[in-house]
């Protein structure tokens, strides 16, 4: 009799604990989405700074006047050639497409977290015109390229 | 006189055998399981000295006093047993086989101990003695050679260094494909991580005193580390530290050990033209200090020259290249207590290892305190092991140019001994590094080693506390705190004056940085177990939870140019760049593993784990990772059947799933602020990355299945345990090139696949066992294909090697194994004849394969004699198949130092190919502009070698001294002396050794770039027990 008290205890305990398990399951990850948000990270920023961030993005020699006026150059090969008689020379044409639409991204961010407001019109006016500086330079170099849809990841 | 003391000594004698032989005994004695005659068994009349052997065919004979006579059968790898003569004058004896592996039991996953006949996987466990034995200060070094499946590389990186295991190849591409380290029964951290220099910072499991080891055991395929999911796609090594368990009474144990450690020279120079340039040597000191990185001088002949210390010296080989080092010196030390009763026992140890590396004003300092206890209060079992450690490691070795010193010690010139800077490494008038070269890179090393620093101190506290409660025989439920956590301060400089430094606009140039990381992960877990039999049928089930939380952090402050000569600090730095890292991830999981066995001779094992990530998107964070494994002993299930000189023989096949980790924040968009503001004043920032998150991603998988056959034949005179494996990687995340117009350079996707399929075996022989003397000789054999199967975006080639590699490229390309070492070959005509333009050869600007850096063989084969006491242990290991590209070996040749530079000194060097035209090539070319082209072009193909080796790596020699001093204060007393690195049997890398690989990352594997030189190393152990 007394054995099978004890055997009625321990199967109590073994279902406790299984129910206990179970209801644990439920919040396998409670708290995960918090979790993985950096703290150090700002997720938005003030467009003032990506503005800044893509007026000084550098990577590119977007002349050639300072090659162009060494006399001993070539211009028939190279950057002058590029510069000079609308031929892509990959090497220096590349630089641009790679430099640019990088800017062109940032200032999609900032254009995108303007759009809507009112309060920010110049900020957002010179996101416009620098996007389409950026914009220029790469339809002065290859002619048609991806506009609308350019930074938008 | 003599005659008489003889004949009085021997009359003596013979009355002493009268009077206590009151009968002789004879009999034979056989093997149990062959009734074969045993010969050289022991036969001692229990309590005195007097005893016997069998001889030949397993006979005895010995004089026992009386009928109460006790005799003492004992022969190793048998049980010993004890019979008392009573009225008998025949006694035969049949020894049983020690089987142990019959009911051997192996700690597996989650540190359940379980039996090893059960299991349907391979796993190896480790001699603890011969690690003890190695004296490494890196406990994973040992292990080199031993296991077959554990590939283990131990770089030349100095007393603080990593070991770099592998196990079964390499599972992803990236940089670490090391296996998870378990320290009782939870992982600690084992990263790598790399000083700015290429220096070897060291792993986590050199905060592990090898003396604290209880035992290792390898957990080599998928389904034997499945309880580990996530982290399971390597392996594991299940390191258990001593706890006092089955200990009695109070134990001290001191152990000491020393080791010396001396650089080997394996160059093979050209000793004909010393120091100098284009076929002259220096005539003035300045020339004596910028030619030393070349030794295209004149023929040496003795005469006073200048060299790098603006002096003449005799213009003679100077053929001790090695000078700048030192001897290694390591002592180690380690005091411990243990004790115990039938209920439990502790352990506690206090370690110290001091080892000062070859490189002057380099050293590893570390301080080990390690507690181990378990104690059972009735039902409740409490467990519990804390390690602390402090390490110390001060300015280890590096592999780069310039303050890599290595680089500097391999290229001076044949006739230039660098000890003659020794004294002589600040320029006496400006204060700077006095230059010995005209290349800046080849950085004076005595400059670098006093006045640069690099340091790094570690505090790190791992261990646990375990509470099981034993509910019913059958039932236990069991919970755990663990927590590894660590806190590193490092610092370095670049010294000011160092001479491949710009100039600074005002001050002082140099650097210096200073930092502060630490590393805390914490694991709660609980289990339920079960165990139970049904007449033939038995249940061993278990069920539990791991919540992880993991969490780094980081702060540091790099400084450049200085106010202030000679003072590092932030506060005297011109520009300051400040940054600071944080990251957090929690993995909780469920898991769950249920064997069943029948008849105790068909086992089947179910494990299936499930784990929800923190950094992976909310709708697809959770992942199980199932595993099945069956094992067949069919020596037992068809006993009587199988022949008698078969012990045991059991069949084994698994299959499983585990995962890869993953990184926190990857899938969110985020901003930074740049550090500083434009111009002082305009903050500025923006998306923080160039690769474009994606929310979907998630953790690589490794499918596993793999088969084997363990047999042990002839009373173990013989045992093998052999394994088939094959191990898919699917899904591994890789960066995939978009088009920059989307404003991102790349995205990450989940598309890599590849594989790695391979053998492995362990043999065992015992030929020689016979009465005080034993013979084991083991043989461990891996084979490891790998094959790319998917790359990006359908790519066929991936390059992932990374640092500086500007000479040598690792990548990855489909359907070639992996780690494929590319380069440029000479340009060539259709023949394959190397085309010069004017005497010199020319570039072939395409990229050819010329192998795989991974060695696709890997063995080892052991020897232990064991004679009365004395126990010596020799290994012979080797790799073979593979690759590696010898940036030194590129070095040497334009440098002119390598036997390879000497045709064509005289007269110019007319090179073996043809004009473009097809005739062949006439023109000469003053040698050293020649070589220089070696520089200019860079071939990779003269420098691309075989990187197999066998080496001779341990020759060991212990005795066991207790016996001659017991009954004293000693309860133990063993010395031990051993050699690590005996002798390189076979290799074919000029000039070096083909481990000198200094770099653990997998993606710069194969790319020899001037690290330290490797050393052999000469250990006297003494181990005293009270």
């Amino acid at each position: 009799m007394k054995i099978k008290y004890v055997n009625i205890m321990k199967t109590k305990y073994v279902v406790a604990t299984l129910f206990a398990i179970l209801i644990s399951m439920a919040g396998c990850d409670k708290g995960f989405e918090q979790l993985n948000v950096n703290p150090l990270s700002p997720t938005s920023l003030d467009p003032a700074y990506s503005l800044v961030s893509a007026q000084t993005m550098g990577g590119d020699d977007f002349h050639y006047e300072g090659n162009i006026v060494q006399q001993t150059n070539n211009i028939l090969g190279g950057q002058e050639a590029a510069g000079n008689r609308n031929i892509n020379v990959d090497g220096f044409c590349s630089q641009k497409w790679n430099a640019c639409y990088p800017r062109i991204r940032t200032l999609v961010d900032v254009l995108n977290t303007l759009n809507g407001t009112t309060d920010r019109t110049n900020l957002y006016n010179m996101a416009r015109i620098m996007k389409a500086w950026n914009a220029m330079i790469l339809v002065d170099t290859y002619g048609d390229v991806p506009y609308t849809e350019a930074g938008l990841g | 006189m003599r005659k008489l003391t003889t004949t009085l000594v021997l009359l003596l004698f013979a009355g002493l055998q009268v009077a206590l032989a009151q009968k002789t005994i004879t009999g034979k004695v056989l093997g149990a399981a062959d009734n074969n005659p045993l010969s050289g068994v022991t036969v001692v009349l229990k309590g005195t000295l007097v005893g016997s052997n069998t001889d030949a065919s397993g006979n005895y004979s010995i004089l026992v006093p009386n009928n109460q006579a006790i005799l003492q059968f004992s022969f190793i790898g048998f049980t010993p047993q004890e019979v008392t003569v009573g009225n008998q004058s025949v006694i035969n004896i049949t020894l049983a086989e020690t089987v142990t592996q019959m009911n051997e039991v192996v700690v597996t996953a989650l540190g359940i101990k379980r039996e090893a006949k059960s299991l349907g996987y391979s796993t190896a466990t480790v001699n603890t003695t011969d690690i003890a034995e190695n004296n490494s200060v890196n406990v994973g070094n040992a292990l080199m050679g031993k296991v077959s499946g554990l590939n283990v590389s131990a770089p030349p990186t100095g007393p603080g260094g990593s070991s770099k295991l592998r196990i079964r190849g390499q599972s992803s591409f990236g940089d670490s494909n090391s296996p998870l380290i378990v320290v009782n029964g939870v992982p600690i951290n084992n990263a790598s991580s790399t000083s700015g220099i290429g220096g070897d910072w060291g792993d986590g499991l050199q905060s592990i005193n090898s003396e604290d080891i209880e035992s290792i055991t390898v957990l080599k395929g998928a389904t034997a580390a499945a309880l580990y999911g996530f982290r399971a796609k390597d392996g594991v090594l299940i390191v258990t530290t001593k706890s006092g368990a089955g200990q009695k009474g109070l134990g001290i144990e001191l152990s000491s050990g020393i080791v010396f450690d001396k650089t080997i020279d394996y160059t093979d120079f050209q000793y004909v033209y010393g120091q100098g340039q284009v076929g002259v040597r220096p005539t003035d000191a300045a020339g004596g200090r910028q030619s030393s990185s070349w030794s295209f001088g004149e023929k040496m002949d003795g005469a006073p020259t200048y060299s790098i210390d603006g002096q003449q010296h005799p213009y003679s080989p100077v053929k001790d290249r090695f000078g700048f080092y030192e001897t290694g010196v390591t002592v180690n030390n380690t005091l411990s207590f243990s004790g115990g009763n039938e209920n439990g026992g502790f352990h506690f140890s206090v370690g110290d290892n001091n080892a000062k590396a070859i490189t002057p004003n380099s050293k590893y300092d570390k301080k080990i305190i390690d507690l181990g206890l378990n104690y059972k209060f009735g039902k409740i079992t409490l467990q519990s092991n804390i390690n602390y450690s402090n390490e110390y490691n001060q300015n280890p070795p590096g592999s780069t140019q310039g303050l890599g010193i290595s680089n500097t010690i391999y290229t001076t010139a044949v006739s230039t001994d660098l000890r003659w800077v020794k004294d002589l490494y600040i320029d006496p008038v400006s204060g700077n590094e006095w230059g010995i070269s005209s290349l800046t890179n080849r950085t004076n090393p005595y400059w670098t080693a006093y006045k640069r620093f690099e340091t790094r101190k570690r505090d790190r506290i791992f261990g646990n506390v375990l509470l099981r409660y034993d509910v019913t025989p059958w039932l236990y439920l069991q919970g755990r705190v663990a927590q590894d956590y660590f806190s590193v301060d490092a610092e370095n400089n670049t010294p000011t004056g160092t001479l491949f430094l710009g100039a600074a606009a005002t001050g002082f140039n140099g650097d210096y940085t200073i930092s502060n990381s630490n590393f805390r992960e914490t694991n709660l877990d609980w289990l339920i177990g079960v165990n139970k039999k049904f007449g033939l049928f038995a249940i061993d089930g278990q069920f539990g939870g791991n919540a992880m939380d993991q969490v780094n952090k980081s702060i540091s402050t790099y400084v450049q140019n200085f106010y202030i000569r000679d003072l590092y600090t932030i506060n005297n730095g011109q520009t300051k760049t400040p940054s600071q890292g944080f990251s957090e991830k929690k993995v909780n999981s469920f898991y769950g593993t249920l064997n069943l066995s029948y008849h105790d001779y068909l086992f089947l094992n179910v494990t299936a784990r499930n784990d929800w990530f923190s950094t992976l998107n909310p709708k697809s964070n959770s992942y199980l990772y199932p595993s099945v494994g069956g094992s067949f002993l069919f020596t037992e299930a068809f006993k009587g059947i199988m022949p008698a000189w078969l012990n045991y023989g059991k069949l084994r096949a698994s299959y499983a799933e585990v995962g890869g980790d993953t990184s926190p924040y990857g899938s969110n968009l985020t901003y930074s602020l740049n550090t500083n503001a434009f111009d002082g004043t305009y903050a500025y920032g923006g998306i923080a990355t160039t690769t474009n998150p994606n929310p979907d991603l998630r953790p690589l998988k490794v499918k596993e299945a793999e088969a084997g056959l363990e047999l042990i034949f002839f009373n173990r005179r013989i045992s093998l345990d052999a394994s088939v494996y094959r191990k898919n990687t699917v899904d591994e995340i890789l960066n995939v090139a978009i088009s920059s117009a989307s404003g991102y350079s790349s995205t990450k996707v989940n598309v890599g696949r590849l594989r790695n399929q391979g053998f492995e075996g362990l043999l065992t022989l015992n030929p020689v066992r016979i009465q005080d003397f034993s013979w084991e000789t083991a043989f461990n054999y891996s084979l490891n294909i790998s094959k790319v199967l998917e790359l990006a975006g359908g790519a066929t080639v991936m390059d992932v090697s990374a640092g500086q590699m500007w000479f040598g490229l690792v990548s990855e390309e489909v359907g070639k194994p992996l780690g494929s070492l590319r380069g440029n070959d000479y340009l060539r005509d259709a023949n394959g004849n190397i085309i010069t333009t004017n005497g010199h050869f020319n570039k072939n600007p395409n990229l050819m394969t010329y192998g795989s850096v991974i060695p696709p063989h890997v063995g080892g084969w052991l020897n232990t004699f064991t004679y009365k006491f004395i126990r010596v242990f020799a290994q012979i290991d080797f790799k073979a198949g593979h690759k590696l590209v010898s940036q030194s070996n590129y070095n040497f040749i334009r440098e002119g130092l390598s036997k390879s530079s000497l045709p064509g000194r005289e007269g110019g060097v007319i090179f073996d190919g043809v004009n473009a035209d097809g005739t062949p090539n006439t023109v000469a070319v003053e040698a050293q502009t020649f070589y220089t082209d070696y520089s200019n072009f860079k071939p990779f193909t003269p420098f691309i070698y075989n990187a197999s080796f066998i080496k001779w790596r341990t020759l060991t020699a212990s005795a066991d001294l207790t016996k001659f001093v017991k009954g004293n204060i000693f309860k133990g007393l063993t010395v031990s002396a051993s050699i690590n690195n005996v002798l390189c049997l076979l290799k074919y890398v000029d000039n070096l050794d083909p481990e000198c690989i200094s770099n653990v990352s997998d993606t710069n594997a194969g790319i020899e770039q001037m690290g330290p030189p490797t050393t052999r190393s000469y250990g006297l152990t003494l181990n005293v027990k009270f």
